[in-house]
């Protein structure tokens, strides 16, 4: 069980032609699994993660989760399915600023029908992440490391198989940057399989593989 | 705590609630529309009940007042203005002749004073209980028996003390029942039988004072103010008010449907006003609340994005920006009745002064129906406003509202 990515490719059409943002890219992350895509700005790592998640539609090629082709599924199905399989870690702060920090994990348990008791598995997750003293709180008086550990636990609550992350890292400074990338290691090791995008290339080392963007291209990085 | 499930519906609390600036501008424009739509309600069927009314109460067909005393007469019918004016009643008889005349009717007026003899200074109308066509349906309405002489029927508006008696020229009488309100002029006057109105006449003249019925020379038995005319089936008013002019001489003569027709024209104008104001606000109120909606889910794409990579499907956003507005409505609407309510119930009696109209509100049931037609349209108002920002905000791709929310 795995997400696949085969000859996935993502044109857009511009004045001059097509433009290959995504280029018959092939790519396998197995549960457990920790990568890392590094790229300069505009070679396509977004999309590509976009595409991962189900959030984009490839032109052409395939992404299978676990088996299962998300964009043949219905939005309704599609949405739920990416609920209960995909944690994403979006670029930059994502919190929602009518809600604290338990509201804030627990949303994704209530998009989907999963029962009531919310509270249990959010604050198994502020633990995990080292935040639960902060349940109360509202996002705007965080800091970036802190709600990018609201960010992550938000992601896990319902104990996905695989975890995307969006520079998770970015614009933090290095102490922080550390407990973060230490706290995804232990997660990949727990099970989930994790993407990410990231700019430092000083993180590498905490994923298993690295792979490079460039002009919508995937390779190794070595 | 938080520890509700966090729904739709407690989403769209929320983000109200962590916005009241934005919340209480849209809940205002609502409440503007649904106070304008309710209270302009209130007042076009208060208008028509009072037309109703009118129409109902005004009996005979022709009146028949001395000459130049017609506006007074309109007077006491629309507004109950007290006044005074007599011929002789042999005129009664010669109109009765009158070729198209059905019935006859005579009545007699009386101002009391507003002095320490009187209660109250109003329009005493006394009418003949054997050829009344006119006031004694009214009265068998409130009171099944027969007035008793000495005995008041009183308009809905004359205020009666607790022993539910009145003094006139310092004489006490009884007043056997209160008709129900009609708005109009009936509502502020008295009704007696000729023998009561020649005890008023009696009791006025004992305690000095001048009212001179008697503009023949006569007494209360040779002088009446008004002859009221019912016409035969299948003759025409103005044919009729010809025949009697060229018969009686020094006479004016209403016609009902004139009196009718004036108010119902002034009616007709102002109801068209207050709804053409209703629809206009309601189309400016769908326009604003939908430029704002658009404005409000443009600053809030970075939200519906986050919700969406977190899984919501798109009908869910939907739902979520459905659902505020509906929220919405319903607070502006509720807030918008209620404060219409406590102008137009309240203040009703002033409104019906304004106006000059006769104006009658709608009984309770009437009330409710114009009351929850009118939350119906005003919580309908957010939710069709926010069609389009839902759909645009649900149909956009994600990655754009990502990309366009940062």
């Amino acid at each position: 069980m795995a997400i696949e990515l085969k000859e996935v490719t993502k044109e857009y059409a511009r004045k001059n032609g097509l433009f290959k943002a995504v280029n018959e890219v092939n790519l396998s992350l197995d549960k457990g699994d920790f990568i890392n895509i590094i790229g300069r700005s505009g070679s396509g790592k977004s999309t590509l993660l976009n595409m991962v998640a189900g959030l984009l539609t490839p032109t052409s090629g395939v992404v299978e989760i676990d088996g299962s082709n998300i964009f043949s599924m219905k939005d309704q199905e599609a949405s739920a399915f990416r609920n209960s399989k995909i944690g994403y870690v979006p670029q930059g702060s994502s919190a929602l600023s009518s809600l604290n920090v338990l509201d804030n994990v627990r949303i994704p348990f209530h998009l989907w029908n999963r029962g009531k008791n919310s509270v249990e598995p959010a604050r198994l997750r502020l633990k995990q992440t080292g935040i639960s003293h902060l349940s109360d709180v509202y996002p705007k008086h965080l800091s970036g490391g802190e709600l990018k550990r609201v960010a992550i636990a938000r992601a896990l609550i319902n104990n996905p198989d695989y975890l995307i992350a969006d520079e998770p890292t970015g614009d933090l400074d290095a102490e922080t940057t550390l407990e973060i990338m230490k706290l995804l290691k232990e997660i990949a090791e727990n099970g989930t399989g994790i993407i990410m995008v990231t700019h430092e290339l000083e993180v590498l080392d905490f994923g298993s593989r690295t792979f490079l963007m460039d002009k919508g291209k995937l390779q190794m990085y070595i | 705590m938080g520890l509700k499930p966090l729904t739709t519906r407690q989403l769209s609390k929320n983000n109200l609630r962590s916005n009241p600036f934005r919340t209480v501008c849209l809940v205002m424009v609502v409440s503007v529309l649904s106070f304008t739509m309710f209270g302009g309600a209130v007042l076009s069927q208060s208008l028509k009940n009072g037309l109703d009314s009118l129409k109902n109460r005004l009996g005979a067909d022709l009146a028949v007042v001395p000459l130049e005393h017609e506006s007074q007469y309109e007077g006491i019918i629309l507004s109950g203005e007290p006044s005074r004016f007599y011929f002789d009643r042999s005129m009664e008889q010669q109109i009765k002749e009158i070729q198209g005349v059905e019935e006859v009717s005579p009545q007699l007026y009386l101002s009391t004073l507003s002095a320490a003899c009187c209660s109250v200074p109003v329009q005493v109308i006394g009418f003949d209980p054997d050829s009344d066509f006119v006031i004694k349906p009214w009265i068998t309405k409130v009171y099944g028996r027969k007035l008793e002489t000495g005995q008041l029927i009183a308009g809905s508006d004359i205020v009666i003390n607790d022993s539910k008696t009145l003094k006139f020229f310092n004489d006490t009488y009884p007043v056997a029942a209160q008709l129900e309100k009609t708005s109009t002029g009936m509502d502020y006057s008295i009704y007696a039988n000729m023998d009561t109105m020649r005890m008023l006449l009696e009791g006025a003249k004992k305690t000095g004072m001048n009212l001179s019925v008697d503009v023949y020379g006569t007494d209360i038995d040779h002088s009446i103010s008004t002859v009221l005319v019912k016409l035969k089936k299948g003759y025409d008013v103005d044919t009729v008010t010809t025949n009697i002019r060229r018969q009686v001489s020094g006479i004016g003569i209403v016609k009902s449907k004139n009196v009718f027709l004036s108010a119902a024209n002034q009616i007709s104008v102002l109801i068209t006003f207050v709804n053409t104001i209703a629809y206009a606000l309601w189309i400016i109120a769908v326009f604003v609340l939908a430029v704002m909606f658009t404005v409000i889910m443009n600053g809030r794409k970075k939200e519906f994005a986050l919700l969406r990579s977190l899984g919501a499907a798109r009908v869910k956003l939907c739902k979520i920006v459905l659902t505020e507005s509906l929220m919405i409505s319903i607070l502006g609407g509720v807030l918008g009745a209620f404060l219409a309510s406590l102008v137009v119930f309240p203040f009703s009696t002033y409104i019906g002064e304004s106006l000059h109209l006769p104006y009658l509100l709608p009984d309770v049931i009437s009330s409710i129906r114009l009351l929850v037609g009118n939350l119906v349209l005003a919580i309908a108002t957010g939710p069709v406003a926010a069609i389009y920002s839902a759909g645009k905000v649900s149909r956009t791709e994600t990655c754009v509202l990502i990309r366009e929310g940062e």
